[in-house]
């Protein structure tokens, strides 16, 4: 009990920090003692091809259903954001490319 | 309540609190949003009928599930489904009497707190395996007829939950859930406390998931559930195979599931642009009580099987059999448009009972405005 609270909480944590560590860095890529996080940005392609990730997310659990109209698709792709556990980078790349 | 009791269930109390401070302390001023674009309230969800005919036995479910998509801005986005599902059995050649049950499958607020973390509260659905988060809708789901082990992942409970995606590298992402559900008394959503989630590294290039769930119950009966699951939607061909592996006290097992869509084949175009044919393999493990064949120890094995978390909707499909059963399924489903699709499947059930053959057919449809 006492461990797997305790794992819980430890794995959520480093899931939250290394998300803030990716976070700072991008905002701030040259700032001194920040070498790894740097390492993992500059690993991330910038920008997102919007057509690859919607290729590669929008048929893992389901097949790609049609277009909806660009507000509506803003909605689904909120949806689909938690559901898939998207990067909001991802999101607002796959929104682009089907809104357009 | 004793000391030891009290301590118990404070601490995933505390550790929900951390979870939920943790997210807050990481979220920057400025959270990221979805786009220029302005979302809008909408209803979605699906309609459809499935019916199960073995010896015996026959059943016909029809479901009703809206779900409301409202965003609150750009940064959170508050979502419910609502199921209402009728329950007709045929036992035995007599028909009983009509039931329909009522529930919320989830209603949750999702608040994006920055690019990697969205913080879930309300109810929601266990994020544990693929099949009851991912796959269960009708008219997502390949096959109509759930899994045999979808008693033991199936449900949802009322918490917080921290999920997001981490890019490792240009190709890997870390996917994770990570929740924490406390008991809740509303008749309509019975839950059980617990903890887990799901962690998993997706390969985008590759199109392959494969994710690692655990779960820890923290109600009367204390026991640990984890799963393995893997996903592989092939590039060159339109072919996805799905896999899932679950371990708890009520039991174990897995299915491995191989979907085929025949949009390439260049005759019959009509029919195999619309087609899918589908295959599964799958087998469940009683609890060796349940497997005994004492009488008394049947009685309690059965009673262990009861005791399957069995919140609103979803009816016989999250029940858990009684034996150890393999479970061989083919069938296909029909598009007769985007979001509307006919399946049927055939199967045969094998148990030290007898092997008996297993038929379903089922419409699903799916509408969002
Ligand atoms: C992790 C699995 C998963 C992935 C990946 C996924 N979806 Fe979904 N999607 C679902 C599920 C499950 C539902 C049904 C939601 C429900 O009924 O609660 C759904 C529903 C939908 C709907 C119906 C409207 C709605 O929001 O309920 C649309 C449209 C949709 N998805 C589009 C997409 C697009 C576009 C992508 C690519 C970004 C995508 N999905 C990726 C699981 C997924």
């Amino acid at each position: 009990m006492k461990t797997t609270a305790g794992l819980f909480a430890g794995l959520t944590l480093i899931a939250a920090l290394a998300a803030k560590e990716v976070t700072v860095s991008a905002n701030k890529p040259t700032q001194p003692g920040m070498a790894a996080s740097a390492a993992i940005t500059a690993a991330i392609p910038t920008p997102i091809d919007g057509d690859e990730a919607y290729k590669a997310n929008c048929s893992r659990c389901h097949l790609p259903p049609r277009k909806f109209a660009p507000k509506k698709m803003a909605t689904i792709m909120m949806h689909m954001r938690v559901r898939a556990n998207l990067t909001a980078a991802e999101t607002d790349a796959i929104l682009k490319y089907l809104t357009q | 309540m004793n000391d030891i009791a009290m301590r118990s269930t404070l601490r995933p109390r505390l550790s929900a609190a951390a979870l939920l401070l943790a997210a807050i302390a990481v979220a920057p001023a400025r959270a990221q949003t979805a786009g220029e674009i302005k979302p809008v309230p909408m209803i979605t969800g699906y309609g459809g009928v499935f019916a199960n005919f073995q010896p015996g036995q026959q059943s016909v479910n029809p479901t009703i599930t809206p779900v409301l998509l409202v965003p609150l801005g750009q940064k959170a986005l508050v979502e419910a489904e609502f199921e209402t599902e009728g329950e007709w059995n045929r036992t035995g050649g007599v028909w009983g009497p009509r039931t329909v049950e009522k529930g919320i499958e989830y209603v949750q607020l999702d608040y994006f707190a920055n690019k990697y973390v969205t913080v879930v509260g309300g109810r929601f659905l266990t994020p544990f395996g693929v099949f009851n988060e991912r796959l269960h809708p009708i008219w997502v789901k390949d096959l109509m007829n759930a899994p045999l082990i979808f008693g033991l992942e199936h449900g949802s409970g009322m918490g917080g939950m921290l999920r997001g995606g981490i890019p490792l590298s240009p190709s890997v992402n870390l996917n994770y859930a990570s929740f924490f559900s406390a008991n809740s008394t509303n008749t309509l959503m019975e839950s059980e406390r617990s903890a887990g989630g799901r962690w998993s590294l997706f390969l985008a290039k590759r199109r392959i998931e494969s994710g690692f769930s655990f779960k820890r119950n923290l109600g009367d009966e204390r026991f640990n559930s984890y799963g393995g699951d893997a996903t592989w939607n092939l590039t060159r061909v339109p072919l996805t195979f799905r896999s899932e592996y679950a371990h708890a006290t009520l039991g174990s097992g897995y299915w491995v599931e191989a979907s085929y869509r025949t949009v390439r084949i260049s005759r019959w175009r009509p029919l195999f642009r619309r087609l899918q044919i589908v295959a599964r393999m799958e087998q469940f493990f009683a609890p060796k009580e349940a497997e005994e064949g004492h009488a008394e120890e049947e009685e309690e094995g059965e009673e262990l099987a009861m005791m399957g978390p069995e919140p609103a909707g979803h009816g016989h499909m999250a029940e858990l059999p009684e034996h150890n059963t393999r479970r061989p399924m083919a069938g296909f489903n029909y598009y007769f448009k985007d979001g509307l699709k006919g399946s049927f499947a055939w199967g045969r059930e094998m148990t030290p009972e007898g092997n008996q053959n297993v038929w379903s057919v089922g419409l699903a449809y799916r509408f969002g405005y």
